[in-house]
């Protein structure tokens, strides 16, 4: 027997990943309750090297396992993603774990090995191999949602997201099963040349098709299928509900990039129709939902399912132009959400409980607190797409790319859903700069100093991509190019 | 009569619909996770009769049952622990009494 040829360089960031998670899992009963926090320092060390591991590897564009892994630019760039997104998550939890008495180890290595899945699952275009990485990451997804065990809204939280998400994961196999039943294969490449060109299109890679776009819309949270998130998201711990909002939401597109954007949608007919609906209803009714909320975490989620309106926008498109332009807007939707989460975070982390998560509580804390108001009105303006932030970046290259393709009426409902948007986002605002709040304001505890470098990277992040887009959106360009 | 492979479809196909009859109807936190065991052993019968009757040189279809079944098994290893902890915490496993968010 052969031991076949693997690239360990190629694999070494999700390898590295998934070794420090395992470490960090088996140190975890050996530190006594008081050195758990040791495992949150090893886990964002291991995460760094990853970080460069990753970076080794841009430009290089090859595949190992026989093509069941691709190591390519568009999966270098979501890798990136996901490991700064695990690592902002974990410089938020540090302090929020300990002050909310629920310093337990086993959090960070959940983390990692979500991380793991995610990259498993950006960078393959094989369907088996994406359901694992898919699973690997709900999983641990599911238990990081309740895990502050004793909260009846955490513990809500996870049962629910679980049993959608199993139920998801079931459409999602479904799917895959038939389309392989057309084809003979799991490879999307193997997929489009076996039904591409053919005069009729078979019914069963219709209905698979379909259920796979029923599994990965539960998966971003799009309508009709969001009915999980604003529960799942205002039930976990804050900084959980930041990564849950950057992280699997933007594997969920890259996996979907990758099936419906190279092929799928030329090949299978109303496809297109389909996903122009869908991206539609989606960031409607996110938004106007989204309006009435008083609860800043199930705001933030039903905003998380407008945003995901506006990238299946890019699948529309179904463009190399509009991919690229999707993979910079993941990118300023996760640093710009993960930047609200962790000064949602730190006030959260005020109370026992979750008493301090209404819009209420930031009654006139920029006037005791300017920076954190300034840092969340930066945020806030940034998911709202105001220059010269990220978040104006991102809806304007992906507007740019629908608009070049001549889907006007798309855009026209994007830009008025954009309008709408903004009247949420700046409740929060003016909430914080120009409302006296009746009494005591809230106490907000004093930043810890890697909330404060997160935050810093955040901030300064957010405004350099909106200010100098252009090297970034090359990468992201460049790294579509290798998916086609 | 000979069984062909739209016999393996009828009968995946049953199962999947008394499967997600049960996930829509059930109440009971521990009845939607065997309805959802039903899906997953759908797709597994699916899997396996597609392999056989499509590409029957090669096995994979029947590897991806093979992972299909550890996915639901890690699945349904996590989903009973927190309907444990369900339970522990409102001392009741019906999801229509689990329900302190809502609109």
């Amino acid at each position: 027997m052969s031991f076949p040829n693997v690239d360990f360089a190629l694999l070494s960031p999700s390898l590295i990943v998934c070794i420090t998670a395992l470490l960090t899992m088996l140190l975890v009963p050996f530190l006594g309750e008081k050195r758990q926090v040791v495992v949150a320092h090893l886990s964002w060390i291991g995460l760094s090297i990853a970080l460069f591991a990753v970076s080794q590897q841009i430009g290089k564009n090859a595949t190992t396992f026989g093509g069941m892994f691709l190591g390519d630019d568009f999966s270098q760039f979501f890798s990136g993603i996901f490991i700064v997104a695990a690592m902002l998550t974990i410089f938020t939890s540090i302090d929020y774990l300990r002050r909310k008495e629920n310093e337990h180890g086993e959090y960070y290595p959940l983390i990692l090995f979500a991380t793991y899945g995610m990259m498993v699952m950006a960078s393959s275009s094989n369907l088996l191999v994406i359901f694992l990485g898919l699973e690997i990451m709900s999983v641990s997804l599911y238990v990081l949602a309740g895990f502050a065990r004793t909260e009846l809204k955490s513990t809500e939280a996870a049962i629910k997201y679980f049993l959608l998400g199993a139920f998801a994961t079931g459409f999602t196999v479904f799917g895959i099963a038939f389309v392989y039943g057309v084809t003979g294969t799991f490879d999307v490449a193997g997929i489009i040349n076996a039904a591409f060109g053919q005069s009729n299109v078979d019914t069963f890679l219709i209905i698979g098709s379909a259920l796979l776009l029923i599994g990965f819309g539960f998966k971003v949270a799009a309508v009709p299928f969001h009915m999980w998130a604003p529960d799942a998201y205002e039930g976990a711990p804050s900084p959980i509900t930041g990564f849950m909002s950057a992280g699997p939401k933007a594997a969920a597109f890259a996996a979907m990039l990758r099936i419906f954007s190279v092929g799928f949608g030329s090949t299978v007919p109303h496809l297109q129709t389909l996903f122009w609906i869908v991206a539609v209803a989606t960031m409607t009714v996110g938004n106007i939902i989204a309006l009435r909320q008083n609860n800043i975490k199930r705001m933030l989620a039903f905003s998380s399912i407008a945003h995901a309106g506006y990238i299946l926008i890019a699948l529309v498109v179904g463009t190399g132009e509009a991919s690229s332009a999707a993979a910079l807007y993941l990118l300023a939707y996760a640093l710009t959400n993960l930047g609200a989460f962790m000064v949602i975070a730190l006030v959260d982390s005020g109370a026992k409980h979750d008493e301090f998560t209404s819009i209420d509580t930031y009654t006139g804390l920029a006037r005791k607190r300017p920076f954190l108001g300034l840092a969340l009105t930066l945020f806030m303006l940034s998911l709202a797409g105001f220059p010269p932030t990220a978040g104006f970046m991102g809806k304007f290259v992906l507007f740019k790319a629908a608009v070049s393709q001549g889907f006007y009426v798309l855009i026209v409902i994007a830009v008025l859903n954009s309008l709408v948007s903004v009247f949420y986002y700046l409740r929060v605002v003016v909430k914080m700069f120009m409302t006296e709040p009746d009494g005591q304001p809230v106490e907000v505890p004093a930043v810890p100093v890697f909330l404060m470098v997160a935050l810093a990277f955040a901030v300064a992040a957010v405004l350099l991509i909106g200010v100098y887009p252009q090297g970034w959106f090359n990468f992201a360009g460049l790294s579509i190019l290798g998916a086609n | 009569m000979e069984i062909s492979l739209a016999h393996y479809l009828a009968l995946a196909a049953i199962l999947l619909g008394i499967g997600m009859f049960g996930v829509l109807t059930r109440r009971n936190a521990v009845g939607i996770l065997m309805s959802i065991e039903l899906m997953f052993n759908a797709v597994n019968i699916n899997l396996v009769a597609f392999n056989r009757y499509v590409t029957p040189a090669d096995f994979t279809g029947q590897i991806f049952s093979i992972f299909v079944i550890v996915v639901a098994a890690a699945e349904a290893t996590v989903g009973l622990a927190i309907v444990l902890l369900i339970y522990r915490n409102f001392r009741d496993i019906f999801v229509d009494n689990i329900n302190l968010m809502k609109w």
